[in-house]
């Protein structure tokens, strides 16, 4: 009898012990995969750290500048700095964008979009865009469609200002025309062939008599063309800003013209090449003074638009 | 015997248990957004003070004007559970007597994390 | 009787086991808690809002060339919820609502808060996010605010937005 629930107890504990131990091993032995924090992480990596590169005695956020070697290449950030983040550089977006810079496993390695299994890499499916709010332009994507035999698929989205281009902002006062053609044709020179459009703005016109003010025309000079006249539409647009409207776009002749008023010209890249390129742009009732063009070249800020950049992640 | 072996392994889980939550509590919930807003804040708080002063040709209002943003934040902040201190360290001026550069000290303090910033060197 | 001591002995020992296997499963279980799966709507908002803040409060797309001042300084000196919530309705996702206030501190160190952008009561899994903006005595605050900013003063508001999903 005693012998009996003794080795009762002994068994079922030993059987309870037996079943047990394999249980506790089992969190040390697979990885729980969250796909949420690795969408999360290369959100963080792509939209707040600008990035790294260096090589053993050097390196820097600058990676779109030192893209070279590929091996010094560490972290693809594309922020411009790290005390802006959600900002984005035009250039870093560009190489991201880019299929011959870096293919889609390259990209994998680089953000870490894989977990190792024993000794095999197995890499996640991912998506990233870049998508202009508003119009819904992409500006950058990289990645594979979501395919119907994937798993879980997770998405995280960041609102950033992705820089599109270059403008420059210059001041009416400034322009100047070339001496002595006309006082009344100002001349602007765009060194070298550009990557982006051309996109300038005027304001602070020297304009005495507003109705009797207005735009006509701009001709190109340069390696291709000689005293080209642009037209609208295709070569390029005019647009103008007044005290009560934002932009809006302008017919080729714009009248009249008010020393506030901001005319902005998006000229279409394809038209420069190396070399000097000179913008020469024809007014009605405004005196320029005279002198060398001013350079559009020198003076360039960013043309920042918010988009949103969505990460999708799956298995 | 047995009883002591029990006390012992029941205050190692208690230990296990308390610090795995903290730690990935801290990771969770890490005040990036605050302390990023906190520094950049109090840079451009300190080079528009740097400019009011340098307009006003006196450079003690700079003092004045961190204490005064200084114990407003840490109202704001504490609101929110957060200790938050800053201080002014010392100011360099230039040869026309205007301010060139601010040493600032910042601490924050949530009860999980503890971030220092001390000396931010602002130029202005 | 028989001699119990072997019974006592032997349920001893089995006690013992099975409170060391007890003890040795929740250390093992318990110190790998991730309670993460929760945590993700929740971090998709946040981020959502505080990237929505910190673009409106971003220097790069400020209109005024002249004072610096980002756009949502200029919105808070001059109150203007129309314009905020606009700019939010945007920034933010169609299925999101938000509250907005201003948290400022009177003179007499009261703290006040003032409901500027009002969608209803937040629900559950309902998120705050805040930015601080300060303001000068050279910004051009409006009147609803309601005070004078000495040339040494700085007032600092906490604009705290609350989102929920709908």
């Amino acid at each position: 009898m005693d012998f009996l629930t003794g080795i009762t107890i002994f068994l079922v504990t030993f059987i309870a012990v037996a079943l047990f131990i394999p249980g506790m091993f089992t969190p040390f032995e697979s990885e729980t995969v969250d796909l949420n924090s690795i969408a999360y992480r290369t959100s963080v990596i792509l939209v707040e750290d600008p990035g790294r590169w260096n090589n053993t005695t050097i390196g820097g956020s600058d990676w779109e500048r030192n893209v070279t070697t590929r091996a010094n290449l560490k972290r693809i950030g594309l922020a411009i700095d790290k005390d802006n983040p959600n900002v984005l550089h035009l250039n870093k977006i560009k190489f991201f964008n880019n299929d011959s810079f870096m293919n889609n496993s390259e990209v994998i390695y680089n953000l870490s979009l894989y977990r190792r299994i024993g000794t095999t890499n197995v890499t996640y499916g991912y998506n990233i865009s870049i998508v202009e709010l508003g119009d819904g332009t992409i500006i950058a994507e990289r990645g594979e469609i979501i395919s119907s035999t994937s798993g879980d698929v997770v998405s995280m989205k960041r609102t950033v200002l992705a820089q599109t281009g270059y403008y420059a902002y210059l001041d009416g006062e400034n322009l100047t025309q070339e001496d002595p053609v006309a006082n009344t044709k100002p001349w602007i020179n765009v060194t070298g062939s550009q990557d982006e459009d051309v996109v300038f703005e005027i304001t602070n016109f020297n304009v005495t008599n507003p109705a009797s003010t207005k735009y006509q025309w701009i001709k190109l000079n340069n390696s291709a063309f000689t005293n080209y006249n642009l037209t609208t539409g295709t070569e390029y647009n005019v647009w103008k800003k007044t005290n009560t409207t934002d932009f809006v776009l302008s017919p080729p002749v714009t009248s009249p013209i008010n020393r506030t008023d901001t005319l902005k010209f998006v000229i279409n890249r394809t038209l420069f090449f190396a070399g000097n390129n000179t913008l020469e742009m024809n007014f009605g009732g405004i005196d320029f003074k005279g002198g060398d063009p001013l350079e559009y070249t020198d003076s360039l800020l960013p043309i920042y638009e918010l988009a949103r950049l969505t990460v999708r992640v799956w298995s | 015997m047995i009883s002591i072996g029990m006390i012992v392994l029941s205050l190692l889980l208690h230990q296990a248990m308390m610090s795995g939550y903290q730690s990935s509590q801290a990771v969770l919930n890490f005040p990036k957004e605050d302390i990023r807003e906190l520094v950049r804040e109090t840079e451009r708080e300190v080079k528009t003070a740097a400019d009011q002063a340098n307009r006003a040709g006196v450079t003690a209002n700079l003092n004045k004007t961190i204490s005064n943003y200084s114990s407003s934040i840490r109202l704001l902040y504490a609101n929110h559970g957060q200790f938050v201190n800053i201080s002014v360290r010392d100011i360099t001026l230039d040869a026309s007597n205007n301010i060139s550069t601010v040493n600032v000290s910042i601490t924050f303090v949530d009860g999980v994390t503890t971030y220092k910033y001390d000396p931010m060197v602002t130029r202005c | 009787m028989k001699n119990e001591s072997a019974q006592m002995n032997t349920i001893e020992g089995v006690s013992a086991a099975v409170l060391m296997m007890i003890t040795l499963f929740f250390v093992t279980q318990s110190s790998i808690i991730t309670p993460q799966t929760e945590m993700v709507l929740d971090t998709q908002l946040k981020q959502l809002g505080n990237d929505a803040l910190r673009v409106l409060d971003s220097e790069e797309i400020t209109n005024n060339y002249t004072t610096n001042n980002t756009m949502l300084e200029m919105y808070v000196a001059n109150w203007s919820a129309d314009d905020l919530d606009s700019d939010l309705d945007m920034l933010l996702t169609d299925n999101i609502m938000y509250n907005l206030d201003f948290v400022h501190l009177e003179t007499d160190l009261n703290m006040n808060r003032s409901r500027v952008i009002t969608s209803g009561a937040p629900v559950e899994n309902s998120v705050v996010v805040s930015r601080l903006v300060s303001l000068h005595s050279d910004d051009d605050v409006s009147t609803r605010w309601n005070l004078t900013i000495a040339p040494t003063d700085v007032k600092v508001v906490d604009v705290r937005l609350t989102l929920w999903y709908i």
